[in-house]
């Protein structure tokens, strides 16, 4: 049991009333010292065995309940405690607290039951930002005497435990259904040179380097022989991401930009992990929102994952080109959003994203000019955005093979991302049969490669749909 | 046993109030007002009287503070005016102060807590005059000690019922070094 500030109180007075005893030389001064001295001593040894009969006749319940535990999602927590009535006696409180990592929304993190009371019950909402396996600790308990001088905090009742899993994102990547493993990574080239992997041993030329010689090869067959590897090169990797207010379809977490987002990240790690330039463009309404340059420094790659983290959808409205991100919110903060004119107006000023470049013909299109423009013309061009406007897409492409890029297309189809259970399976699969064939045109360039991403759970549920019943479309 | 620990719901009483006290605390102080008029020394000079008005005050104060504040007040009203020592007069106001100091205890009826610090007071006091050769400072440093360590044993022995004693580091280092012994 600690002593309380109340009983601090008592003994400092019995304390000042010994010094006086000692100052005056007054024995009968000890009078007052030794009645606190006995009051606190009392209601001490009594407390203490008040508080272990009420430790063992409290109940306290404590529960987490959540249905499907995934991140993002919000669980009900249930605190309750519970006492005979003829132990209501003395007062309690209850403290919980939530383990790091789990967000306390709106429960008091306190109960309390006065000395008269038996129960009591709280009951507030919990949400989970991140995934993993969270313990509860045991709810502290706190008893203490009806005077206020004496408390004991006990930890008491159940541990509740949940675990949290990672939202299923399920991504697929791949071509009419079929996923794919590794769309972009490890890449060779057609020419020779300097390099670990062997390539070809031929005979000694005047003018080969003598570092090339293939020794064991020379004393084999009595001449000359020199060993060919196959030359390193860095592929030029340029990424355009579009954010446009149509890769806001989806579901909340699992929207087309959350997709493409994943995939734009792959694609930053693993040119980062070969050493790659990368450059990354990000496309909205009115242009390129941002631009960065190709390069292989670590810095280049931590900043394209961030802009790509960050990346959000943003409006297709269009906005006066001489007016700032800043200028337009500052303006959009001054309007009356209550009067039907703040209200039209609004929209046109809270663009906040400030772009690099304006472009007047569609973003897209734009962007790719700009990117080819800025880098040399064999180089990847990466580009990632939706089936939205087939024509605008296929206007891109093609600009892009024209300059003698390779291009790699990823497209979110927008019909396995729009559609909302139940889902109408037949309608669905009519229109990604459409969006197949927007694919397979697109694809049948040698240097295009057209991949589809997709929630894998629900493409895979169509396709299953369509094997299972062939003859309704 | 934390800082964190949320506070009770224990009534805050205010520290000045009309209706302090009860009716038997207020009894125990006409005991003691009686008791002090009744032993005044004679003749009434200037500093007796100035002592039985200070006594008046300091009971007073005693109607409208705390229990422990005015059990006190009440002490400390009693000593000038008891010049002769320990006395039945004495211990007859002792008696009132006494219906004042566990006035807490009867307030939530517990009848048991209010004999045990009768008790436990006159234990302490018999203690006291058994021990008044030592001299005052002894006295009081003796006092002192016995409440601490009265509370320090109610305490741990609180811990051993409610089966939460926490090991010191040492004692782990020793039963870990025992245990390594045993089996290596």
């Amino acid at each position: 049991m600690t002593p309380t500030a109340r009983w601090w109180a008592a003994a400092l007075a019995g304390a000042s009333m010994i010094a006086l005893a000692v100052g005056a030389r007054q024995p009968l001064l000890l009078a007052g010292p030794v009645g606190v001295s006995a009051w606190l001593l009392g209601v001490g040894i009594l407390t203490s065995r008040a508080v272990t009969r009420q430790y063992e006749s409290l109940a306290v319940a404590y529960r987490v309940d959540v249905t499907n535990p995934v991140v993002e999602t919000t669980a009900t927590a249930t605190v309750s405690v519970d006492r005979p009535a003829a132990a209501a006696t003395l007062p309690v409180s209850l403290h919980i607290e939530a383990p790091p990592g789990v967000t306390v929304r709106d429960a008091p993190a306190t109960l309390r039951l006065s000395p008269t009371e038996t129960a009591a019950e709280t009951t507030g909402s919990i949400s989970f930002p991140i995934a993993g396996a969270f313990s509860f600790p045991q709810p502290e308990v706190t008893l203490g005497d009806p005077f206020g001088l004496y408390t004991q905090t006990v930890c008491l009742g159940p541990s509740p435990t949940v675990t949290v899993q990672e939202r299923s994102t399920s991504i697929h990547v791949g071509q009419g259904g079929e996923t794919i493993t590794n769309a972009y990574g490890e890449h060779t080239t057609a020419r020779s040179g300097p390099g670990i992997v062997p390539e070809e041993i031929r005979e000694y030329v005047p003018g080969d380097d003598i570092r090339q010689v293939d020794w064991k090869t020379t004393a084999r067959l009595a001449s000359l022989y020199v060993r060919e590897t196959e030359a390193e090169s860095d592929q030029s990797t340029q990424l355009i991401v579009d954010h446009r207010s149509r890769m806001a379809v989806g579901d909340p977490g699992e929207t087309m930009l959350a997709y493409a987002r994943s995939v734009g990240s792959g694609i930053v790690r693993t040119a980062a992990s070969q050493g790659d330039p990368l450059a990354l463009y990000t496309v909205g309404a009115a242009g390129i929102s941002t631009a960065i340059r190709s390069s292989t420094a670590a810095q280049t790659y931590a900043t394209a994952a961030s802009t790509l983290y960050r990346l959000s959808p943003v409006g297709d409205t269009d906005t006066d080109p001489s007016r700032s991100a800043a200028t337009a919110s500052a303006l959009a903060d001054r309007l009356d959003t209550s009067t039907t004119f703040g209200e039209v107006l609004y929209p046109y000023l809270d663009d906040s994203v400030s772009y690099t470049v304006r472009l007047r013909a569609d973003p897209l299109v734009g962007a790719v000019q700009r990117a080819q423009l800025a880098d040399r013309t064999d180089s990847l061009l990466v580009l990632i955005t939706a089936d939205t406007d087939p024509a605008r897409l296929t206007e891109a492409v093609s600009l892009a093979i024209s300059r003698g890029s390779r291009v790699l297309v990823f497209v979110t189809p927008q019909c396995l991302f729009a559609a909302t259970e139940p889902l109408d399976l037949d309608a669905v699969y009519e229109q990604y049969l459409a969006f197949e064939e927007l694919r397979r045109t697109l694809d049948r360039h040698p240097r295009v490669t057209v991949y589809e991403v997709a929630p894998g759970a629900r493409l895979e549920r169509l396709l299953a749909h369509r094997r299972t019943q062939p003859a309704t479309v | 046993m934390t800082d964190r620990s949320p506070p009770l719901p224990v009534a805050a009483a205010p520290f000045i109030s009309a209706r302090a006290r009860d009716l038997v605390s207020v009894l125990g102080l006409l005991i003691v007002t009686a008791t002090l008029v009744a032993t005044r020394p004679q003749p009434l000079n200037t500093d007796v009287s100035l002592s039985l008005v200070a006594a008046g005050v300091l009971i007073c104060i005693a109607l409208v503070v705390p229990a422990v504040p005015a059990y006190l007040a009440g002490q400390l009203a009693l000593v000038p005016l008891f010049t002769g020592g320990l006395s039945p007069a004495f211990g007859l106001a002792q008696v009132g102060l006494a219906c004042l100091l566990v006035e807490p205890a009867r307030a939530h009826s517990q009848w048991r807590l209010s004999a045990l610090t009768v008790v436990i007071g006159v234990g302490l006091g018999a203690a006291l005059i058994a021990g008044s050769s030592r001299g005052v400072m002894t006295l009081g440093a003796v006092l002192c000690l016995g409440v601490g360590v009265g509370v320090y044993l109610t305490h741990r022995f609180t811990l051993v019922r409610l089966d939460i004693v926490s090991r010191s580091p040492s004692d782990t280092e020793t039963v870990t070094a025992d245990h390594e012994e045993t089996n290596p």
